[in-house]
C-alpha cells in the first residue's frame, strides 16, 4: 500500500465524487475499474475512521490458513484495505476468488449514520467497488429498511454484480464439474457455504440448476461459484 | 395402437415401465436412474423442480418443497393422516374448499392431484423421450388400502398430466404380476414392500388362470428409508457433536448434506462392510474455521441403529399373516419391492420370519411398474388372461344401531355387482331412518370412510323390529355406487348416488390441465431453445476459430472484407438472440452461421 502521493493534487471529498444525481440511471453499470483509481488517492473521512474502529483485527481461517482482511483496515493513505483489495482484485481474479472464499457478503456495522454510510457507499460506486457498495446499501437498509436511495444502490450493484459473475462463468446452462479430487478438496480455502456448493456439485448440474438447488440468494450463490471457478475447483463446459 | 405405459407412483419415488415385444423393461431418466423421487418444489424465482433435483434442495427450501405427497391425496381435511401432516410436514398444509386438503408453495395454493401430477408429468416425459412419441394411455399403481376417494384423486392427477388413466391397480397386485409374468402359478405370496416412506405387507392368492386376490394387506405409512437414513443422520450429528461441541441440526445447509450422505452410506452398507462418510467444509464455527466431518460408519454399528426398525416391520407382517388367517408355511413365496430391501440385515428378517429365502427374481426397484405395464399393455392388446378384474378395495356397507358397520359389499368383489339387505327398525314408533352409507374394513362405523347420506321417511309406527327395509347397493362398470332404502311394506324408496371425489370439481381439473398444458408448452419450447442454443455455440465456436484464415486468404479483396464483416454480424445477432432467449430469431441466425461455416471451409479449401 502506498501513502499519500504529495504531487497529487488533494482528492475532492468523497460528497463530489459520488453521481451527482441518485438517480441510478445516471450511474456507470460498467463494472471495469478505471486505471487511476488504482491508487489510494483520498484521505479517509472521519466515518471511515470511525467505521475502522468497530471491526474486529484480520482473521485467519484455519482450514485454509488464509487471512481475510477486513472492512476499514487503514493504511496511511486513509482508503480501506478492502478497497485497495477489492480494485486490485478486480485486476487479478485469482485474488478475487480468494477474497470471495474468504469474506461473504456482510452488512456494515451500524456504528455512523446512514448519510455517512450513503457518502461512503457512492465512494465505492464511482470507484467500481460494487461488492464494498453492496454492503453498505446492505447495512444502511438494515437500520433504514425503506430507505429508496439504498434499495436503488442495492438493486443496481446486485444486477451489476450479477451481470459480472455470469460473464465471467458464462452461460448458465453450462454443466458443472469438480476439478479436484475428493481427497484434497479438504485442503482447499473455503467456507461452509462455499463447500456447500461445492457438494452439489456432481457433474450433472448446470449452473443455473446450481443456483436453484443453492437454497442461497442467487447473486451470493454466483458470487461463490464464481470463486470455486476462479480457483480451478470447479469447471463448466 | 397407443402405447400405454405403467407407473409406480410412489410416496417417495416413482418408477416408469413399458412392455417392449414381450419383454416388460423400465425407462431411465435423463440422469440415467430408474427411479425418480416423487418431490416437487418451486424455487424463489418461480420456478418448478421435479425429482432428484428437487430432492437435493428438499431441505434448504424445505417449505417450498412438497414431498410424499401421496400420503395426502384423496384426503379429507379432518383425516387424522391429515392432522398428523399438518404436524410433521415441513411445507403449509391448507384446509381445501370441499373439504379437501390443499399445499401451499411460495404464495400459491396447489392441489394435492396437481402436485401428483408433475410427478406424473415427469414419468410421462421421460417414456416420451425414451419412446420418441406422444404417451396418453397409463396404468397407475395404488397402495391396496387406498378407498375409492384416493383412487379417484390419483385418476385426476393422472388426468391433469395429461394421461388417461385406464387402470388404476394396487400395488401388491402389480408386483405379484411381474412376479408372476409369464409362469402359470397357482400358490399364496407375500409381498413385502418397504418404500421410502411406508411401509406395506400383503398377502395375495395368484389362481391357477391369472386371478391375483389380496387377501389382506397393511402396513405403517410412516415407516420406511427415510427413517432409516434419519438413524445415520443422528449418528453422524452425535458424534460430530461430541468432537466439537456444535449441533449440525441448527444449519440446514449442513443437514442436506447430511441428509444426502446418510442415504449414499445406507446403500454402500447394502455391498460393503464399512463406508466413510466424509463432509468437508460442513460448518463454520463462531470464528469462521470451516470444520470437516469424516466419520466410518461400519455394518455392524448400522444394523444396531436400524435393529427397532426392522423389528416393526416384522411385526406388522405377524399381523397380516393374522389378518389373511394364514400360517407362516402356507405362504409359498416372499417378493421384496423397495429399495431398501436390498438391506442385507431386511433380507435376513424377513428370511427368518417367514422361514424361506426370499425371491431373487425380481427387481425390488422396478417390479411394481413392471407389473403396471404389464398390466397396461394387456389392457389394449385384450389378453384376457392378463386382465386383472376391477374390485372393490374396500367393504362397501351402512352404520346400523349401535355405531357397527354391516358390510354388503365385501372388499374384492368383482364389479359391476349389486347386493341387498333387509333391516328393521331400532326402536318403538320409529317413522324414519337414516341411511349413512361407508366404505372400509373396520366392523366400527367410526373406523370407516362416510360415503354419503339420505333419510328415508313414512315410515308405519309399530313396535321396533316390525318394518322391514330393504338396503341395496349397486356398484356400475364405472365404480358409481348406488344405495336405495325401500320400506318393503308401503314401497316407498329413497336413493343415493355416491361418485367417488379427489375433492376437485370439474372446473377445477379444467383449469389444472390447462395449466398443465402450458407449463408443458413452455418446458418444450425451453428444451428446444437449449437444442438450438448448443448448437449455437457450437458454430459460433467454429465460425470465429475461422476468421484469421479467412482474413489471410480473402481479407484483402472487398468481397472479402464484406463477407467478414457480415460473418462478425451474424454471430453478434446470434448472441443477442441468445440472451434475448428468442428461439424464432435463434434458429434464423443458427441456419445462417450454418451457411456462413460452410461458405468459409468453401473458401479455405481452395486456397488449399
Amino acid at each position: 500500500m502506498t501513502g499519500d502521493d504529495p504531487k497529487r493534487p488533494p482528492r475532492p471529498g468523497p460528497a463530489s465524487i459520488a453521481p451527482s444525481s441518485p438517480e441510478l440511471d445516471g450511474i456507470d453499470s460498467s463494472w471495469s475499474v478505471p486505471a487511476d483509481a488504482l491508487k489510494p488517492q483520498h484521505t479517509a473521512s472521519e466515518s471511515q475512521r470511525a467505521l475502522a474502529s468497530t471491526l474486529p483485527p484480520p482473521r485467519v481461517i484455519p482450514a485454509a490458513g488464509l487471512t481475510a482482511v477486513h472492512i476499514g483496515f487503514l493504511d496511511n493513505s486513509g482508503a480501506s484495505a478492502l478497497e485497495l483489495a477489492d480494485l486490485h482484485a478486480v485486476r487479478n481474479p485469482s485474488l478475487v476468488a480468494m477474497k470471495l472464499m474468504a469474506e461473504p457478503v456482510r452488512a456494515a456495522p451500524v456504528a455512523i449514520d446512514s448519510i455517512d454510510y450513503m457518502r461512503m457507499l457512492k465512494d465505492k460506486m464511482a470507484m467500481g467497488d460494487f461488492t464494498g457498495a453492496l454492503a453498505l446499501a446492505t447495512g444502511i437498509l438494515e437500520t433504514e429498511p425503506h430507505n429508496p436511495e439504498a434499495q436503488r444502490y442495492t438493486v443496481h450493484c446486485e444486477n451489476v454484480l450479477t451481470q459480472m459473475y455470469t460473464a465471467r462463468l458464462g452461460s448458465l446452462s453450462q454443466v458443472v464439474s469438480v476439478q479436484v479430487a475428493a481427497a484434497q478438496v479438504r485442503w482447499l480455502s473455503l467456507d461452509h457455504r462455499a463447500g456447500f456448493l461445492l457438494s452439489l456439485v456432481d457433474g450433472q448440474l448446470t449452473l443455473e440448476q446450481l443456483l436453484d438447488i443453492s437454497g442461497m440468494p442467487r447473486l451470493e450463490a454466483l458470487r461463490l461459484l464464481h470463486g470455486l471457478y476462479e480457483q480451478q475447483i470447479i469447471s463448466v463446459s | 395402437m397407443d402405447r400405454v405405459i405403467g407407473i409406480d407412483l410412489g410416496t417417495t419415488n416413482s418408477c416408469v415401465a413399458i412392455l417392449e415385444g414381450d419383454t416388460p423393461t423400465v425407462i431411465s431418466n435423463r440422469g440415467g436412474y430408474k427411479t425418480t423421487p416423487s418431490i416437487v418444489a418451486v424455487t424463489e424465482a418461480g420456478k418448478r423442480l421435479v425429482g432428484h433435483i428437487a430432492k437435493r434442495q428438499s431441505i434448504t427450501n424445505a417449505e417450498n418443497t412438497v414431498y410424499a405427497a401421496k400420503r395426502l391425496i384423496g384426503r379429507k381435511w379432518k383425516s387424522p393422516q391429515v392432522e398428523n401432516a399438518i404436524m410433521t410436514c415441513s411445507y403449509t398444509i391448507v384446509e381445501g374448499p370441499h373439504d379437501d386438503v390443499r399445499l401451499k408453495l411460495r404464495n400459491k395454493v396447489y392441489s394435492v392431484p396437481e402436485v401428483s401430477s408433475m410427478v406424473l408429468q415427469e414419468m410421462k416425459l421421460i417414456a416420451e423421450d425414451y419412446l420418441g412419441e406422444p404417451v396418453k394411455k397409463a396404468v397407475v399403481t395404488v397402495p391396496a388400502y387406498f378407498n375409492d376417494n384416493q383412487r379417484q384423486a390419483t385418476k385426476d392427477a393422472g388426468a391433469i398430466a395429461g394421461l388417461d388413466v385406464i387402470r388404476i391397480i394396487n400395488e401388491p397386485t402389480a408386483a405379484a404380476l411381474a412376479f408372476g409374468y409369464g409362469k402359470d402359478l397357482d400358490t399364496s405370496v407375500a409381498v413385502y414392500d418397504l418404500g421410502g416412506g411406508t411401509f406395506d405387507i400383503s398377502i395375495l392368492e395368484i389362481g391357477a388362470h391369472g386371478v391375483f386376490k389380496v387377501i389382506s394387506t397393511t402396513g405403517d405409512t410412516f415407516l420406511g428409508g427415510e427413517d432409516f437414513d434419519a438413524r445415520i443422520m443422528d449418528w453422524l450429528v452425535e458424534g460430530f457433536k461430541e468432537e466439537t461441541g456444535i449441533d449440525l441440526r441448527q444449519d440446514r445447509m449442513a443437514l442436506q448434506r447430511l441428509r444426502d450422505a446418510a442415504e449414499k452410506a445406507k446403500c454402500e452398507l447394502s455391498q460393503l462392510q464399512e463406508t466413510e462418510v466424509n463432509l468437508p467444509f460442513i460448518i463454520s464455527t463462531g470464528r469462521n474455521e470451516a470444520l470437516h466431518l469424516q466419520r466410518v460408519l461400519d455394518r455392524a454399528t448400522y444394523e444396531r441403529l436400524v435393529e427397532d426398525l426392522v423389528e416393526r416391520t416384522i411385526d406388522i407382517c405377524r399381523q397380516a399373516l393374522v389378518d389373511a388367517k394364514l400360517g407362516v408355511k402356507e405362504v409359498e413365496d416372499v417378493i421384496l419391492v423397495g429399495g431398501m430391501t436390498r438391506t442385507p440385515v431386511i433380507q435376513a428378517a424377513v428370511s427368518a420370519f417367514f422361514q424361506r429365502t426370499p425371491n431373487r427374481g425380481v427387481h425390488p426397484d422396478e417390479v411394481v411398474a413392471l407389473g403396471a405395464a404389464i398390466q397396461g399393455a394387456a389392457l389394449v392388446e385384450d389378453r384376457q388372461e392378463m386382465i386383472l378384474l376391477d374390485v372393490t378395495p374396500h367393504a362397501l356397507g351402512i352404520m346400523t344401531f349401535g355405531s357397527n358397520f354391516e358390510e354388503l359389499i365385501p372388499h374384492n368383489t368383482t364389479v359391476p355387482t349389486h347386493r341387498a339387505k333387509i333391516f328393521t327398525t331400532s326402536r318403538d314408533h320409529q317413522t324414519a331412518v337414516k341411511i349413512i352409507v361407508m366404505q372400509g374394513d373396520s366392523a366400527k362405523a367410526n373406523e370407516n370412510e362416510l360415503l354419503g347420506e339420505f333419510i328415508l321417511t313414512g315410515l308405519r309406527r309399530a313396535p321396533k323390529g316390525e318394518v322391514e327395509i330393504e338396503v341395496t347397493f349397486e356398484i356400475n362398470t364405472d365404480g358409481i355406487v348406488s344405495v336405495s332404502a325401500k320400506d318393503l311394506e308401503n314401497g316407498k324408496e329413497q336413493s343415493i348416488q355416491v361418485t367417488a371425489s379427489s375433492g376437485l370439481t370439474p372446473d377445477e381439473l379444467k383449469n389444472m390441465l390447462t395449466n398443465a398444458d402450458q407449463y408443458m408448452v413452455e418446458r418444450r419450447t425451453d428444451d428446444k431453445f437449449e437444442g438450438l442454443r448448443q448448437e449455437a455455440e457450437t458454430l459460433m465456436e467454429q465460425v470465429e476459430q475461422m476468421f484469421p484464415e479467412i482474413e489471410r486468404v480473402v481479407g484483402t479483396a472487398d468481397f472479402g472484407r464484406d463477407a467478414i464483416s457480415k460473418a462478425r454480424a451474424v454471430v453478434s445477432r446470434t448472441r443477442e438472440a441468445v440472451t434475448q432467449k428468442d428461439s424464432t430469431a435463434l434458429k434464423e441466425q443458427v441456419e445462417q452461421l450454418a451457411r456462413t461455416q460452410r461458405m468459409f471451409k468453401g473458401v479455405v479449401a481452395r486456397a488449399e
